[in-house]
């Protein structure tokens, strides 16, 4: 029993690795404990064009 | 001595896996953007873990306490929120924690008190139930199905239940700017939430404490030692004196004779600390986990380019049930409660009910679909884990649930929604990592927890002790 859920650790430890490893660049582009004052990456929406686009969206349901 | 596991326990086991991991590889190379769900999805999974390994159920510890006075699940749960407040407060010093913090007000306090009855009444509290139901517990399922339900239904509840708003709520709900889309004037939950809540301020003990929650001093002086240490302590020398003490005493007596010092009530109090050891283990384990989560959320977020999962499920192509402003749930952490209530209200609005109209998924949690939902895959995945570790311990039954058993946990789920919509969260959301961050909300939801929970004590043995004695009378006739 204790091998086959070892096997399992191992399983699930090494999807949750490769998901860590997949988010680790973004911060190492804008630096551990940048937190608040860090910004997302350069392609992001700005946060009032993304509130504008949904109120967008929102109008072409009503129409 | 080790059990043997039937071989197919094993296989079993390694098929739940091999599916999640099916599930993930296939949609990674179908889209990049999956990785963010996958992220739910794995993480959802060790949490089904170690709450199967640490029996991490509220309503047992609770229940344990009041009716046979066993403290031992009580103070694993204490430890655990101590461990991983130290944790995940860690995340939060780096200043990348996706956690936010809810308003305070007796809301928490009358919220808690009503979850606890139901959680007692239902035989599982909202975690304890996933992982119950991972362990083949028809009731436990039962329970999911009832809180998810009561969520869905209970936040759309207006016409005769629009009387019972005062008109200050209604007024404040009304100014607070809402689109047209959301009908903020009729709605119980709409007006509680608008008109009430969102009027009450948002505190943490570091911010209390003139500290900011995002430094090394602010998260681990201020939310996780003024925060949690020191009002775990208090609650666990409180189960102490009124719990363990007296057969401690009697113990040490029979032992060593003389009497007992401030030394031996030390080695007491220590030795029911240690009691606990899987429960805290797995609260350990659940705080690592919860904290690397966060980093991964917040990191996807950082690639992708994006603030809230509603941006990816859109570019995805799958823009149903996305909230007016663009969102979805996408907390970033362990969460239990809003996922149940959104798959129920994504059916109902299949079946023509509108559920975009209130608040709760119009404007901030949406209703996507519950395939493409992050935090349906994270349910999902803990019931696996659960499942995993039950079959692998030879644990795992299929329970049906008895006509009576399922009475208690329809009714008990019920009240359970209700809390946890009155609070914002569940025995999770509103207490383990709202009081672990140090918000000062999840105290207050954790004493009506508790109230709560006696209350429905109380009320089970009175209906037991009446159903034992109409029995013993049927018998006394039939003899």
């Amino acid at each position: 029993m204790k091998q086959h859920l070892f096997v399992i650790i191992v399983i699930v430890t090494g999807f949750s690795t490769f998901l860590l490893g997949y988010s680790l660049p973004s911060f190492l582009e804008v630096g551990f404990g940048g937190g608040d004052s860090a910004s997302i990456t350069p392609d992001a929406e700005n946060e009032a064009d993304l509130m504008k686009y949904y109120e967008d969206l929102y109008k072409d349901v009503e129409e | 001595m080790e059990i043997a596991i039937p071989r197919k326990n094993i296989i079993w086991a390694y098929v739940i896996v091999g599916f999640f991991g099916l599930v993930s590889v296939i949609t990674f190379a179908m889209h990049e953007y999956y990785a963010y769900l996958s992220a739910y999805l794995w993480f959802g999974f060790i949490y089904g873990m170690c709450l199967q390994y640490g029996r991490f159920c509220f309503a047992s510890a609770f229940r344990d306490l009041f009716a046979v006075g066993v403290p031992r699940m009580v103070v694993g749960i204490m430890i655990a929120t101590l461990l991983f407040a130290i944790t995940s407060n860690l995340v939060a010093a780096t200043g990348w924690s996706t956690f936010h913090a809810a308003p305070v007000s007796m809301h928490a306090l009358i919220a808690g008190l009503i979850f606890g009855v139901g959680m007692v009444f239902a035989g599982g509290c909202a975690s304890g139930s996933l992982y119950k139901t991972g362990e083949g517990n028809g009731v436990s399922l039962l329970v999911i199905l009832s809180i998810s339900a009561t969520q869905a239904l209970f936040v759309d509840w207006g016409g005769v239940f629009n009387k019972f708003v005062p008109a200050s709520w209604h007024e404040s709900a009304l100014q607070k700017g809402l689109p047209d889309s959301i009908n903020v004037g009729d709605g119980w939950v709409d007006q509680y939430l608008a008109g009430y809540v969102w009027n009450q301020p948002v505190k943490t003990y570091a911010q209390t404490l003139g500290m900011q929650d995002d430094t090394l001093t602010g998260a681990l002086l201020g939310n996780a030692f003024a925060g949690v240490f020191i009002p775990a302590v208090i609650i666990l020398a409180i189960v102490y004196i009124f719990w363990v003490r007296k057969n401690y005493i009697k113990k040490i007596s029979a032992e060593k004779g003389g009497s007992i010092t401030y030394k031996d009530h030390l080695n007491g109090f220590w030795s029911m600390i240690m009691a606990s050891k899987r429960t805290s283990i797995a609260g350990l384990l659940l705080g690592i986990a919860c904290g690397l989560q966060m980093f991964v959320i917040e990191g996807l977020r950082m690639k992708f380019g994006v603030k809230n999962a509603g941006t990816i499920l859109e570019r995805l192509g799958h823009d149903f049930g996305i909230s007016a402003k663009g969102t979805v749930f996408d907390p970033g952490y362990w969460y239990v409660t809003t996922q149940e209530a959104q798959w129920v209200g994504w059916t109902l609005q299949k079946l023509g009910l509108n559920n975009m109209d209130n608040i709760y998924f119009g404007w901030v949690n949406g209703i996507p679909n519950p395939a493409m939902n992050p935090a349906d895959w994270m349910s999902v995945a803990l019931i696996g884990g659960a499942a995993v570790m039950a079959l692998l311990h030879g644990e795992f039954k299929f329970k049906a649930p008895t006509r009576e058993l399922a009475f208690w946990a329809i009714l008990g789920g019920f009240f359970m929604g209700i809390g946890s919509r009155l609070a914002l969260g569940c025995n999770v959301g509103a207490f383990f990592v709202r009081t672990a961050m140090g918000d000062m909300s999840g105290w207050l939801f954790g004493l009506g927890m508790i109230g709560g929970a006696f209350i429905g004590v109380k009320i089970f043995n009175w209906y037991t002790e009446r159903k034992m004695a109409k029995e013993m009378a049927g018998f006394d006739l039939d003899l």
